[in-house]
């Protein structure tokens, strides 16, 4: 008996289709073949690692029978079920009311920013990398690495990231929309978390402000803000930030070029159609949430809304100012770089996180969900986000 | 239909539909993976496996099997209703269908060990290198638990392709597992 007659019958055998009278030919073959005794062995590990592979998430929709004549069936009609929730949701609960966010004057630029491009050079310990950020609305991004590892490409667009670099290129689509796709020399995040320590550096000839931060244990971070035209603009020039880790590391961030509401060509944000996997995010709307904000703020639009395993998520936009929602079982797991405080939230408390890399966000719990609310306001005015669009 | 089938009253719509709701419970995931494997979008998957159970639903009174065939026949239904949606939009070959990744990734799945989560990236990794055919025999097989009669219903090919293809998809994805 050929090896690869016996594998083919090793391999029936642990399947429980072997033929009648196969059995003993292929026995004597295995006593004497080491080859085909490890490759028995290595099936059957095989099997017990394949049986506890994660599956996709099946849906969380029922599939019903269509059910006798004369009776719909959710899935016949949706667009007439999802009009029928929706017209009981607002009959009884009435239609939600709007707020004003309390924005902060930081934050508040960023209602001015349309689009935003930024050259600019970061060194550390590995060498110098160049990042070219193209920034073109809510949930547009493109990002361009040289370094000295090689080149790598990175595009955004709502509910989808490609990656392309050296290991070869990656699609992911279904992605929950993300406040945090602000690119980081936009965000006001150190305006809002740092203590302003006086006068920092000239750097490139615009004079800039020196904001402490620690948010992390043992970590430090000095940020060299040039405050006029970063306030006025978001980010302008020169933007440095030190981050300094006792005495072993440092990383510098120079923006050697800005330019802000110029023309970004849509091409910029085309991704080639190659395989995706799927996180799972289907847009669906706000009424179908299963907690339903009581207010919405105004002046935002909604950019999307919608479930996936890990929960909903609704995200507005005011110019570049972003606003998440996220109601899930649990809330999200804090960072190294992130800080946390306990507040009062009327009758029930919540949770603030800060975090040097991310917009900082409040999370409490209404029954047993947990809600998350994401955007680049200060603490009281979190506060006041979440007690108004949650009625606490 | 199914044995639950007869238990609830066959010809009794009640008892059909019971029944029927029993067999969506319990094998829905599996038709879900056949249908998401050759279509690779999860709205897309979704319709189309309600359009399965719809078929199955249509075609309850011809079938003859038993309740322990009866994910092999659901199957097969969803690998037609994807075949016939794959056409309809004529992207792509029949040979190539089952091309997409249903496994998701657990690097970031707090419930696995790091040393589980390696195993598993590493198998995820080698099934995708496997030709389309072997890769949805092995995972009919292993995590469906199709007979081989069932698979080839499933994939139109012969018992004997099958029991060489899996032997074929067992033996690379050791060798890639080792490499």
């Amino acid at each position: 008996m050929e090896h690869r007659e016996a594998r083919q019958l090793l391999s029936a055998r642990m399947d429980g289709e072997l033929g009648d009278g196969q059995g003993p030919a292929l026995e004597e073959h295995v006593r004497g073949c080491d080859d085909c005794r490890a490759f028995a062995d290595g099936a059957a590990r095989l099997r017990a690692l394949t049986q506890e592979l994660p599956r996709i998430e099946e849906p969380a929709r029922a599939w019903a029978p269509p059910g006798r004549a004369g009776r719909w069936s959710f899935r016949v009609a949706p667009a007439l079920a999802a009009a029928t929730v929706v017209a009981l949701l607002v009959t009884v609960l009435g239609p939600p009311g709007t707020f004003a966010p309390p924005v902060a004057a930081a934050a508040e630029r960023l209602t001015t920013i349309r689009t935003l491009f930024v050259d600019r050079v970061i060194t550390d310990q590995a060498g110098t990398t160049r990042e070219k950020i193209w920034f073109r609305a809510a949930g547009f991004l493109r990002i361009e690495r040289t370094q000295p590892s090689g080149r790598s490409v990175e595009i955004d667009r709502p509910g989808e990231r490609f990656v392309q670099d050296a290991s070869g290129s990656q699609l992911q689509t279904g992605l929950p929309p993300r406040a945090d796709i602000l690119p980081e020399p936009l965000s006001p995040t150190i305006q809002l978390l740092g203590v302003p320590r006086g006068p920092g550096p000239t750097i490139d000839g615009i004079p800039t402000v020196r904001y402490e931060l620690d948010l992390d244990r043992g970590v430090t971070r000095t940020a060299y803000v040039a405050t006029s035209t970063y306030v006025a603009l978001g980010v302008d020039r020169s933007l440095v930030l030190q981050k300094v880790t006792g005495n072993a590391s440092t990383i510098t961030k120079r923006v050697t070029s800005v330019r802000i509401n110029g023309p970004i060509a849509a091409s910029l944000f085309a991704i080639p159609s190659i395989r995706a996997s799927d996180a799972g995010f289907r847009a669906r709307p706000l009424s179908s949430f299963s907690l339903r904000p009581a207010s919405l703020p105004a002046g935002f639009s909604l950019v999307a809304s919608g479930s996936s395993p890990d929960g909903d998520t609704a995200l507005f936009a005011r110019g570049a100012l972003p606003l998440e929602v996220d109601i899930a079982a649990s809330p999200r797991s804090a960072g190294p770089t992130s800080r946390s405080s306990e507040v009062s939230l009327g009758k029930t408390t919540g949770t603030i996180v800060d975090d040097l890399y991310a917009l900082p966000r409040i999370s409490f719990a209404i029954g047993d969900k947990t809600v998350t609310i994401v955007g680049p306001f200060d603490h009281a005015g979190l506060i006041d986000v979440a007690r108004k669009m949650f009625a606490l | 239909m199914s044995e639950d089938v007869g238990a609830g009253g066959r010809g009794s719509p009640a008892g059909d539909e019971a029944a029927f709701t029993l067999l969506v419970r319990r094998h829905g995931r599996v038709v879900f993976g056949v249908v998401f494997r050759r279509v690779g979008d999860r709205a897309t998957a979704e319709d189309l496996t309600q359009e399965t159970f719809l078929r199955a639903w249509r075609a309850r009174g011809g079938y003859r099997g038993g309740d322990a065939e009866a994910r092999g026949w659901l199957c097969a239904i969803a690998a037609n209703v994807a075949r016939d949606h794959v056409r309809a939009l004529k992207r792509r070959p029949t040979e190539e269908e089952a091309v997409f990744d249903d496994i998701p990734s657990v690097t970031d799945d707090p419930a696995s060990t790091a040393e589980a989560a390696a195993s598993f990236e590493q198998l995820r990794a080698a099934l995708t290198r496997l030709p389309a055919n072997h890769r949805e025999m092995f995972l009919l097989r292993e995590r469906d638990g199709l007979s081989y009669k069932e698979i080839s219903a499933v994939m139109r090919c012969p018992i004997g392709s099958v029991m060489s293809g899996l032997a074929r998809a067992r033996e690379r994805l050791l060798q890639a597992m080792e490499a």
